[in-house]
């Protein structure tokens, strides 16, 4: 019976490795295909034109809360300001900060209290007061100040509630934005026949980079190694699963960090979940589930350019925290829409979304770890055959690292963003490392988010120990972010 | 003889040690193999295209230092220089040009024109003209766009439309019926400006079976381009066979944009007989843009019946009109609707009426609940 067992689970890792690994191919050759396609259609033409005649251009609202930010708020604003695009508005939720957030923007960017007739179109905590600047340079710039909800999803619900635009982006106020992203995104929104729901774009890590005035001055990869070890984890999800599920109107989730959201219909679908812990992938699927009920086309386009930067967790506690906080809104996400699974109501979501999900996301950390204790087990009995046990550990092993070399190489062929070569260098290095270096904590972390969300433990939502883009490193400021 | 007996051997004795293991090794066996395979040539690649963008940018950091003050002082000067004497200044370039050269030189040329331009300064247009004939650019890019190759056709089409030197609508005709949907859409819009003889063809058929919201703003821009060389012609000729409700509202639209008088009796005839409320919102949209203050009672008795769209135009065309009777609809309209974000949107347009707005803004504000004295507030700090 035993080694029935034994060989059934075998066979089914075996199969398993196999299967992740047809999928990403298929993932990398439609995600490739996409990209050239995306490169050849939209140009810097394209965007000028846009620009050229403000008139055509649709107004966007750029929506980013923030929770005791004190330490990146300004040059996050700065960076917001700048955008190259001649309709749009950014909104700062305050979310109930109890640092200095409010009071340094109000000095730096000249803003009154003004009047608002505020319409709850979707739940949130109450809303105080909007500030506005007197100086017409920072016209664009909307605050608004609430109280606390304690989650991103509230925040960014105020945020909806006050934007005054048919699109929106989502975004966190660590972000920091190429100057050419509104048009990047907005270009497929128009170029499309049918509605599209959300557009997702490539985000990378700010570490290694450098800024002035809150614009980027130098894109490198990141000094420390966690941040490193994410720039290829996210250029893999990114460039190759979201540009591939892209090519099928497949995309699972449009990121928390970065994406543009259509207005009416998260306002339909009642707008963020504030009691979600991943109100990214939770949002899109309530956006596909809404569309698919109302029988209503839809498309989630993601484009492939690097928009934007983000601050990556620059040690193992922080990773922990971020992964944790992941690990407990995946497992969620299935507790909560597990009506979607396998259902045909739900067209692709129901049949491949869902289904990959719950396979490779969900369940890979539970097989991978249960594996390895297998695998412990296995060398106790030494009821390992080292004949064949080499062979199945390269197989393992250069899963990874092939796809992560593919990513890099598509990542330079759409625009060189490094200055040199050993610069992409370190990259594909460390990505020679990733399974042995980074990814069993990744394992370890997501678990434990599941374990808390089981256990229901009281959830905090994580600190990030910010830096701050100009070069503020080692003032030991930190704040607490809302998700 | 003798090597290939001991290849022979050791390839079936591979072959039969290989076929001798389980189905799962040799299929790991065979993932693997194909797994090197492609680490290998990824890092081929990789390697490939780093070498390949660094001798790109050292040839055109190169070329850059050859030309670039060459094109300035002439761009930048407001003496003429006839053809004779740019091909003199370019001799030496003309002399090792390539079709590499001339992609570079393009985007060169186009680089200092608009670094002048930014930086304030009259580009010499005759001169530019001169340089791009004398270094064969738009020719080269007419071959391109003559290449069976779409993604090659796409680019020339752009970078043909960037140097703004007109092109041949022959070669450009090849484009307009392709299978590939931005290319063929975008050539039916180049038409449009470079056409000498039927420009607008493409719009007797509501311009392409997948009109979109990028197609209108292309559409806008060649427009904008043909009107900088003379009249439009009156572009309801295009509405009315249009099928397309899409395109038919943009036409529409431009129709106002254009501040086309002249087809303002055929809007207000197609106003009463539209049934698409896109096409209706745009209609109103287009007589507020263009001042037609005779349909204001037709579009008043519209209002309680029609969907939000159609109600939104009529404020904005109400607002535009600044009539007496207008500012007491939309008065009426602020106390009769129970939609909050109506209620805003009339506010905005009562305060569009200046003083008198501002002043029926105040006196509302007397009979208003809280909330919508904070629109007021709001309208009236907002519009100053």
């Amino acid at each position: 019976m035993f080694e029935f067992l034994f060989n059934f689970y075998g066979y089914a890792i075996f199969f398993y490795a196999t299967a992740i690994t047809l999928i990403y191919f298929v993932l990398a050759f439609m995600g490739y295909y996409n990209i050239l396609r995306n490169r050849v259609r939209y140009t810097e033409r394209e965007e000028n034109i846009l620009t050229t005649y403000p008139e055509t251009a649709p107004g966007i609202s750029i929506v980013a809360p923030a929770f005791n930010e004190e330490v990146i708020i300004l040059d996050s604003i700065t960076s917001l300001l700048s955008l190259n695009y001649p309709t749009y508005e950014i909104i700062i939720v305050n979310d109930g900060s109890t640092d200095n957030t409010l009071e340094l923007m109000i000095s730096r960017f000249e803003l009154i209290e003004v009047p608002y007739a505020y319409m709850e179109k979707v739940a949130c905590k109450p809303f105080k007061r909007t500030f506005k600047s007197v100086n017409p340079l920072y016209d664009k710039l909307i605050v608004v100040d609430k109280v606390n909800g304690g989650t991103k999803a509230d925040a960014m619900n105020a945020g909806v509630n006050v934007a005054k635009y048919d699109y929106f982006i989502n975004t966190d106020v660590d972000c920091i934005l190429s100057p050419d992203t509104l048009s990047k995104v907005i270009l497929p929104v128009l170029d499309s026949d049918i509605p599209v729901l959300a557009v997702g774009a490539t985000m990378r890590m700010a570490n290694g980079c450098d800024f002035r005035d809150g614009k980027i001055t130098r894109i490198r990869p990141p000094a420390d190694f966690i941040p490193t070890f994410q720039e290829t984890e996210y250029l893999r999800s990114y460039l190759v699963a979201k540009m591939g599920w892209s090519a099928i109107n497949a995309i699972p989730n449009v990121s928390g960090g970065f994406g543009l959201f259509e207005k009416s219909s998260v306002i339909s679908c009642g707008g963020f979940d504030t009691k979600s812990h991943a109100e990214d992938m939770d949002m899109t699927l309530r956006l596909i589930a809404y569309k698919r009920e109302h029988k209503l086309p839809y498309k989630i386009v993601q484009v492939p350019h690097s928009l934007c930067w983000t601050e990556g967790p620059p040690n193992l506690k922080v990773l922990m925290r971020q992964r944790t906080r992941w690990g407990r809104g995946l497992l969620q996400i299935f507790f909560v829409h597990r009506k979607f699974l396998f259902n045909r109501k739900y067209g692709r979501m129901g049949l491949i979304i869902m289904p990959y999900a719950f396979f490779f996301e969900l369940m890979a950390p539970i097989i991978e770890f249960s594996g390895f204790f297998f695998l412990l087990f296995l060398l106790y009995t030494e009821q390992i055959n080292f004949n064949t046990f080499w062979l199945m550990l390269a197989y393992v092993y250069l899963i990874g690292i092939s796809i992560s070399t593919i990513t890099i190489v598509f990542d330079i062929s759409l625009r060189k963003l490094y200055r040199n070569l050993n610069e992409y260098l370190r990259l594909v290095l460390f990505s020679a490392f990733e399974a042995l270096l980074y990814h069993p904590f990744v394992v370890i972390f997501t678990l434990r988010g599941y374990w808390q969300y089981l256990t229901k433990k009281n959830f905090k939502w994580g600190t990030m120990t910010r830096q701050g883009f100009s070069g503020q490193n080692g003032q030991d400021k930190s704040s607490s972010k809302a998700a | 003889m003798e090597l290939s007996f001991y290849l022979q051997y050791y390839l079936f004795y591979l072959q039969n040690k290989f076929m001798g293991y389980p189905f799962v090794i040799r299929l790991t066996v065979l993932i693997v193999m194909g797994l090197i395979f492609i680490y290998i040539l990824s890092l081929i690649r990789f390697v490939w295209i780093n070498l390949n963008l660094r001798k790109k940018e050292r040839d055109f950091a190169k070329l850059s230092r050859q030309v670039k003050d060459r094109f300035v002082a002439m761009l930048g000067s407001d003496e003429k220089y006839g053809e004779d004497r740019v091909f003199q200044e370019f001799e030496d370039v003309i002399l090792r040009m390539n079709n590499k050269t001339k992609i570079q030189i393009t985007d060169l040329i186009l680089n200092t024109a608009n670094e002048l331009k930014e930086a304030g300064k009259t580009v010499n247009e005759d001169n530019y003209r001169s340089i791009i004939h004398v270094l064969d650019i738009p020719s080269f890019w007419e071959t391109e766009l003559m290449s069976n190759n779409s993604k090659r056709r796409h680019i020339a089409l752009r970078k043909l439309d960037n140097l703004g030197n007109g092109l041949t609508t022959s070669v450009l005709m090849r484009s307009t019926n392709h299978k590939n949907k931005g290319l063929r859409k975008q050539a039916r819009a180049a038409v449009m400006k470079y056409d000498n003889i039927d420009p607008f063809k493409f719009l007797e058929d509501s311009f392409d079976t997948d009109f979109n919201a990028l197609d209108e703003i292309m559409i806008h821009h060649f427009l904008v381009g043909r009107q900088s060389e003379g009249p439009l012609p009156l572009l309801s000729r295009w509405v009315q066979h249009a099928k397309n409700h899409a395109f038919k509202a943009f036409m529409i639209k431009e129709i106002g944009f254009f501040n086309q008088m002249e087809c303002a009796e055929f809007l207000k005839g197609l106003l009463k007989t539209e049934e698409s409320k896109l096409v209706r919102a745009a209609i109103i949209e287009s007589l507020g843009n263009l001042g037609r203050q005779e349909v204001e009672h037709e579009i008043f008795d519209m209002y309680g019946i029609s969907p939000v769209e159609i109600q939104t135009a009529i404020i904005n065309a109400v607002a535009k009109f600044k009539t007496k009777i207008g500012l007491d609809f939309l008065t009426n309209q602020f106390f009769r609707t129970t939609d909050n974000e109506q209620k805003v949107h009339l506010a905005y347009a009562i305060k569009q009426f200046g003083e008198e707005g501002k002043l029926r803004l105040t006196n509302l504000s007397t009979n208003s609940n809280e909330f919508e004295r904070k629109i007021f507030d709001q309208v009236n700090y907002q519009l100053g």
